[in-house]
């Protein structure tokens, strides 16, 4: 009996230790963080930022129309709330714009790393913020740190259409890279077909059409990219220019599909006889 | 006395002829014209049409048309968060 003891010892530990680790394993902690979790991040924050601004405003009308000092109190520590969870929704935003920035193919180096940065500082910059938060003890104090959000935001405005931009630019950049492959594919083609003495003059001149439907599509593109760099943290129209911006990259894809649809007529006549 | 009822069966007649003087005597649908249909028109395919190249790049068309269409450049869920920024007591 006392030879299987040792045995049965491991054997124990063996199931406790197994079992022990079951119990603590979890998917989601083995999660990789990604645009998806930092997006339902933010949708969360935003959510409990929206409930805390609705508790803001009735204890600030509470404040406003008694001037108790219970009301004074509670106001005080209710907006310390509503802007400490203002800060961390602002703050997961921009974290899950950036992780799109990540994940996002066609963003070019230069730009996504820039960017990176800009969001980055803006997110230290916020968390700093959160923690000055917690220590006004009066109104005034609390809204003298409100009021260097409220200064710098327009700033990290530009910088949210600006990202935002580099996104969709992003995607423009891997579909044009797309066309232009395929665009060389056919080319070489027609090439082929040249060589074994066919006459591919139409081909030709449906190759040149999608060739100069690419081009048109970069021009738009350029002039979107334009637009958005020259957005001004004091331009009171940020938002209307990011969109005039998303219609210049829309009517940039509308040459990428024509110069597809030239590509696709190149072909339909290589395959007539 | 007998005049009403002999007004009233004249006018039934009446209107029970009028009536099947509007419906058709027979219900059958005037035959449908039979159409013929056009042969199409065979398009004479040249040996490039099974070419291995020319495949791939018509599948690669489908794809990229695909891909032109599907991609969102609105992004609407990543715009700039509503946010009070304007907090007073």
């Amino acid at each position: 009996m006392r030879k299987f003891c040792p045995f049965i010892k491991i054997v124990f530990l063996f199931f406790v230790s197994f079992f022990t680790l079951l119990l603590f394993y979890s998917p989601a902690l083995t999660q990789d963080f990604d645009f998806n979790r930092a997006f339902n991040d933010y949708v969360y924050n935003y959510n409990l930022y929206r409930s805390t601004h609705l508790d803001y405003v009735t204890a600030k009308n509470e404040y406003q129309t008694y001037g108790t000092l219970t009301s004074k109190n509670k106001a005080l520590e209710v907006a310390r709330k509503m802007l400490l969870q203002r800060a961390k929704a602002f703050e997961t935003y921009l974290t899950a714009l950036r992780m799109k920035l990540k994940e996002e193919t066609g963003v070019n180096t230069y730009k996504q790393s820039l960017y990176f940065l800009k969001l980055d500082d803006e997110v230290t910059w916020l968390k700093q913020h959160q923690s000055l938060l917690t220590t006004p003890s009066t109104i005034e104090d609390l809204l003298e740190e409100s009021g260097k959000l409220e200064n710098r935001y327009p700033n990290t405005t530009v910088i949210n259409y600006q990202a935002l931009g580099v996104v969709l630019e992003g995607k423009e950049n891997a579909l044009r890279s797309e066309t232009e492959e395929l665009i060389d594919l056919v080319d070489k083609k027609v090439n082929e077909i040249k060589a074994s003495g066919e006459d591919t003059q139409v081909l030709e001149r449906w190759l040149i059409e999608a060739k100069q439907k690419v081009v048109l599509s970069q021009q738009k593109q350029a002039e979107a990219e334009t637009l958005l760099s020259s957005m001004k943290p004091r331009d009171t129209g940020k938002a209307k220019d990011y969109d005039q911006a998303r219609h210049l990259l829309i009517e940039s894809n509308q040459y990428l599909k024509e110069a597809v649809s030239f590509l696709k007529e190149t072909i339909r006549e290589v395959k007539r006889a | 006395m007998y005049l009403l009822p002999l007004v009233i069966l004249l006018v039934f007649t009446v209107l029970l002829i009028a009536i099947k003087k509007k419906v058709p005597a027979s219900s059958t649908l005037p035959p449908e014209a039979i159409t013929t249909p056009t042969p199409e028109e065979s398009i004479p395919l040249s040996h490039w049409a099974t070419d291995s190249g020319v495949l791939e790049i018509e599948e690669k068309i489908i794809l990229i048309e695909d891909k032109l269409e599907a991609v969102d450049l609105q992004e609407v869920k990543l715009q700039p968060p509503i946010l009070d920024m304007d907090v007073s007591l």
